[in-house]
């Protein structure tokens, strides 16, 4: 897909946030490279990974776009291209520090429909979780709207919030992987 | 354009069908997936494909408040509906045009008065086309009974929401009018939450003959020909052809016309469908009903026309001028239309889903195949079994049969059972080649006779 003048804007704002020291992405044929001064050149470090690969590097790949980030800190990446809901890799969102090492008994919780992800009952509000967090069967953790209709997202185990795959009021698609939450057993 | 991002609210072939226009106008496209729709064609050839929920339609591609949300979400300003799911669905259009994004079709009011039977009937009047003799809305038994004692019988029960069939009753004596008019209004009740009746006057020997029209917003309305779909079972059609076969040419003017007045008296805008039922033995035509959409059966208009509908469908709700005019509009040829389902014509066309193990379609000059399949695709069971449109385009009639019996015989399908056969046995039989099918031979003349094997 063509980058539109907001994608652009979001990619920067982004980037921002990131600090990162070295940032090129390449979208049928428009490029855009982004470099916070002395920086190593992409070629000589980048390395494929995955998105919970070794720290510091990102491989990551939307539709026909091949972003390649080199920093300090791993970002979690998006694909809208790939389907399967459990294979998808998290969700293009929030900068988080160092996400926590999948476990097998890992609970994705996804969208219960299509439309925008918010983490607070209200704009401004505590969000109803947060990394950490303790939640059991049946509590609310964020919500989707579709049309001025919030939908809840609930939690269907008793467990550890270990990770938010989506940011507050993103478009997120039915299905869409929203939390990873650890059952306590595993703790 | 100042379309920049199109959200394709359908599936199957028709979501690939826009997906190639827009992406030949330079507008990127969205495709609105169920669950089972999310491999498809179209959500590979888009720029970007949105899980819109699971796969019962009711879920996902029916839901109006769904798509407006991916099309906001994603940044579109504005929605092709193709056809069937919301393609008529006044709501849907009207809340698009609240949110700013451009509906590809008429206005919502139109869609909303059209949609209606009897209020298509009353603007028709109002335009002075041709309309079947018969009633307003009935409210009681008794009125029925009354006008169909002055219309005679045979009569036709009609259900005013109706579409695909449904609430329509044929009634031969005034016995059996009680009964049919019941359950008629039962069913119209049931499928469309409106019961309301009228009836017409039934033809026994008739065809459908329609008019494609476009209108743009400066008022302009022309239309691109005629079409014959007399090929029908239970009112699907089967087989489609442009022009419509032994029609008076002074007739065919005035079908060409009764059309374009229509459009004119409502400011059509966008794509539509004028459909008429002709009377074959009277050679005269009355009113069927306004169709707001692309019809699935638009690629033998632009056979004999050279015209793309759907890019000038994207190019109209962009607000463009229509480019030609009227005498501009030429056509060459005769072209043939066939839908090839999933279905299984030897057993009751029972629905066939299932892996795709083979897929040849024909490689012949003059015929296109608009189809979302391909081997090792999987038809899913949740929606209609239609796998693609063989269309050729022919010097005459006599060479779109010929091209159209080689084609089918060339087209090569292992997995799931195909109409292949049946569509054989429709373009190789006298009555379809001579051109003088009506809209009950498939059911009353062939199928009785036909033996295929399982």
């Amino acid at each position: 897909m063509e980058l539109s003048h907001r994608d652009v804007l979001e990619i920067i704002e982004l980037l921002r946030a990131a600090h990162l020291e070295y940032f090129e992405l390449e979208v049928n044929g428009t490029k855009i490279v982004a470099s916070s001064g002395a920086s190593t050149p992409p070629g000589a470090s980048v390395a494929k990974s995955s998105p919970e690969g070794p720290s510091g590097r990102a491989d990551v790949r939307e539709d026909q776009a091949r972003l390649v980030i080199v920093g300090e800190e791993p970002l979690t990446a998006a694909s809208d291209s790939d389907r399967d809901a459990d294979e998808r890799p998290p969700v293009a969102s929030e900068m988080q520090a160092a996400a926590t090492p999948k476990h097998e008994n890992d609970v994705v919780v996804t969208a219960p429909v299509v439309g925008l992800f918010y983490v607070a009952p209200e704009p401004g509000a505590d969000p109803y979780v947060t990394l950490g967090d303790h939640v059991e069967i049946g509590d609310t953790i964020g919500l989707v709207e579709v049309m001025k209709v919030f939908n809840s997202v609930t939690s269907d185990i008793s467990g550890e919030v270990v990770e938010i795959l989506a940011k507050n009021e993103e478009f997120v698609e039915f299905a869409q992987p929203l939390f990873r939450l650890r059952p306590v057993a595993e703790k | 354009m100042t379309v920049s991002r199109l959200l394709v609210a359908n599936r199957g072939e028709i979501a690939v069908r826009i997906v190639r226009a827009a992406q030949a106008l330079g507008c990127e496209t969205v495709v609105a997936v169920s669950e089972a729709d999310m491999g498809s064609m179209a959500a590979r050839m888009a720029d970007r494909a949105v899980c819109l929920g699971p796969s019962r339609a009711s879920q996902s591609y029916l839901r109006p408040d769904l798509l407006l949300s991916v099309a906001i979400g994603t940044g579109c300003d504005a929605v092709h509906p193709g056809y069937g799911f919301l393609a008529e669905n006044a709501t849907f259009a009207r809340a698009c045009e609240d949110n700013g994004i451009v509906f590809v079709g008429p206005h919502a009011k139109t869609i909303e008065e059209l949609g209606n039977k009897l209020s298509a009937r009353k603007l028709a009047q109002l335009s002075g086309v041709p309309v079947m003799p018969g009633t307003e809305e009935l409210l009681h038994f008794q009125d029925a009974r009354d006008a169909a004692e002055r219309i005679g019988y045979p009569v036709l029960i009609k259900a005013a929401a109706g579409g695909g069939g449904r609430g329509i009753r044929v009634v031969r004596d005034a016995g059996s009018l009680r009964a049919n008019f019941e359950s008629a209004a039962a069913e119209a009740e049931a499928a469309f939450g409106d019961g309301s009746l009228f009836l017409e006057r039934f033809i026994e020997r008739s065809r459908h003959v329609e008019v494609q029209i476009l209108g743009d917003e400066f008022g302009k309305v022309v239309h691109l020909g005629d079409r014959d779909c007399s090929t029908q079972r239970r009112y699907q059609k089967l087989v489609e052809e442009a022009p419509a076969p032994n029609i008076p040419e002074s007739v065919r003017r005035q079908l060409h016309q009764s059309a374009v007045i229509l459009g004119q008296g409502i400011d059509y805008l966008n794509a539509g469908t004028v459909e008429f039922l002709y009377d074959a033995d009277r050679e005269d035509f009355a009113l069927l009903e306004i169709n707001t959409r692309i019809q699935v059966e638009h690629p033998v208009t632009e056979a004999v026309t050279g015209l793309d509908l759907v890019q000038l469908q994207l190019r109209m709700a962009d607000g463009e001028s229509i480019a030609f005019e009227q005498k501009d509009v030429e056509f060459s040829g005769h072209a043939i239309e066939v839908r090839i389902t999933a279905e299984d014509p030897a057993n009751g066309f029972r629905p066939s889903p299932g892996l795709i193990e083979r897929w040849d379609p024909p490689h012949l000059p003059n015929v296109r195949l608009d189809t979302h399949v391909e081997a090792g695709y999987t038809v899913p069971p949740f929606y209609d079994s239609l796998l693609g449109k063989l269309i050729v385009h022919g010097v005459s009639r006599q060479d779109a049969v010929q091209k159209m019996t080689d084609a089918l015989r060339l087209f090569g399908v292992q997995g799931v059972a195909t109409s292949i056969p049946l569509l054989q046995a429709i373009v190789s039989h006298d009555d379809f080649v001579d051109g003088h099918v009506t809209t009950k031979w498939l059911e009353e003349s062939l199928l009785p006779e036909l033996v295929l094997d399982p």
